[in-house]
């Protein structure tokens, strides 16, 4: 009696033979010869993959889109672009002379902005002064141009004014102290800054009377103020109000030796 | 140094196309596809040696990436969405062993009994066809068959057995 464990062993063993001869059937599915040569060779002169990065056409934009999507870029982003912008707009408007579009934002933003960061009133005054002067140049170089007309002269005119007057203010405001640690301080600025107005005044009426400018036909004109006058009024304005000052001064320590006798006599 | 390079390549290829060939055309059920695949199964494993990638079994590389650029095809052929593909991965398509078709039929020659292995192989449950098709016609160990499949070894080993008591019960209905 054959028991149920054999037949099973006996159908097993059935079984894995036919599917032996199925394997070996499925296993004579090939490609051709000549399937295989094409394949290999075109395989092998398959162009390689390059590790460089295709240049996209469109990285402008994807960078514009990436901006865009991701928010640390773009707060990063803008404000370097505003830094470097704004610095180039600054140097480009250092050089620039009045009729150019960057000249107001040098005598409106940056002149006094930087005026603001002295440390000192001494400093401030110093840089008032050279900017003073400064106007005086660009008068000069505008009249070499041949450029200096009657706008342009009343905006530098009025700017020279407005340099004065701070100036004057600016050395009121020194303080005793400082004024103390170096007598001659005020002096000096002041002195400067008369001998450079009269210089300048006097190169810019040598340019002009080179150019053949009519200088008296601008003075004539009542709209018109002739810049190297202002400079030279300037000049003896803030030297009058030092010898008023020091006037002022002298009567005062006189009067105060006056009140020390009264004093000392009761 | 190419030299060696190609010439180990060109081994792999002889060794191993035929085997990549077949296991494409049984799910792809065309001869022309078939080639295409295994051409882009071998032009990637090419591309590795180009690059001096290190890779560490030969046989499960080049059927992994088989087994992904099937599914890529029928993603593409069957149009249906991610979600579906994702869902129905393992029980549709993925394991499925397509009789050939006519025209590939006539074309490559088949006989009898593998045709019948075939379709037994396309009756078991699917997560055992890979696992019995690569195990017993491919000559595959458990270990390679793991890695193709992204399984473990011993959950490779489980799949085989059940597969091929599933395999002989199947048979031996026919056989009764």
């Amino acid at each position: 009696m054959i028991s149920t464990n054999n037949v099973n062993y006996m159908q097993n063993k059935k079984i894995d033979k036919k599917i032996n001869i199925g394997v070996k059937e499925i296993k004579q599915i090939k490609m051709t010869t000549g399937e295989k040569n094409f394949m290999l060779l075109k395989i092998l002169n398959s162009p390689t993959l390059s590790n460089t990065h295709i240049k996209n056409p469109w990285s402008f934009h994807s960078f514009i889109f990436n901006l865009q999507k991701n928010r640390l870029i773009h707060y990063g982003f803008v404000p370097c672009m505003m830094i470097i912008f704004g610095s180039g707009v600054v140097i480009a408007s250092q050089k620039s002379l009045p009729g150019n579009i960057f000249y107001p934002l040098k005598v409106k933003v940056v002149e006094p902005t930087y005026s603001r960061m002295m440390l000192s009133k001494e400093s401030e005054a110093r840089y008032e002064s050279s900017l003073a002067i400064g106007r005086m140049v660009e008068a000069e170089t505008l009249a070499n141009q041949d450029k200096l007309d009657n706008e342009k002269e009343r905006q530098l005119n009025d700017l020279l004014i407005n340099h004065t007057n701070t100036l004057s203010k600016t050395l009121n405001d020194i303080p005793k102290e400082e004024e103390s640690s170096d007598n001659k301080v005020k002096d000096n600025i002041i002195i400067e800054f008369q001998n450079q107005m009269n210089t300048h005044a006097q190169v810019l009426d040598d340019i002009r009377e080179k150019n053949n400018t009519k200088i008296h036909d601008i003075e004539k004109d009542e709209n018109n103020t002739n810049i190297s006058d202002t400079a030279r009024n300037n000049a003896n304005k803030i030297k009058d109000e030092l010898r008023n000052e020091n006037r002022e001064s002298d009567s005062d320590r006189e009067q105060d030796r006056e009140n020390q006798q009264r004093e000392k006599d009761d | 140094m190419e030299e060696n390079i190609t010439k180990k390549f060109e081994k792999i290829f002889r060794e191993e196309s035929d085997a990549v060939f077949r296991f494409c055309l049984f799910r792809v059920s065309n001869k022309e596809q078939a080639l295409d695949i295994t051409q882009e199964v071998f032009l990637r494993l090419w591309q590795s040696f180009k690059e001096n990638k290190e890779i560490l079994n030969f046989k499960a590389f080049i059927f992994t990436v088989a087994r992904h650029l099937i599914i890529d095809w029928y993603r593409k052929k069957k149009s249906i969405s991610l979600e579906g593909i994702m869902d129905n991965e393992k029980e549709n398509f993925e394991y499925k062993y397509d009789l050939i078709d006519e025209k590939t039929r006539d074309s490559i020659n088949i006989e009898a009994e593998g045709r019948y292995l075939l379709d037994k192989i396309n009756k078991l449950t699917p997560t055992s066809q890979n696992p019995i098709y690569l195990r017993f016609v491919e000559d595959l160990s458990p270990k390679e068959i793991g890695n193709i499949l992204g399984i473990s070894e011993n959950a490779a080993s489980v799949r085989i057995n059940r597969g091929l008591l599933e395999l002989r019960k199947e048979m031996r209905y026919d056989n009764d």
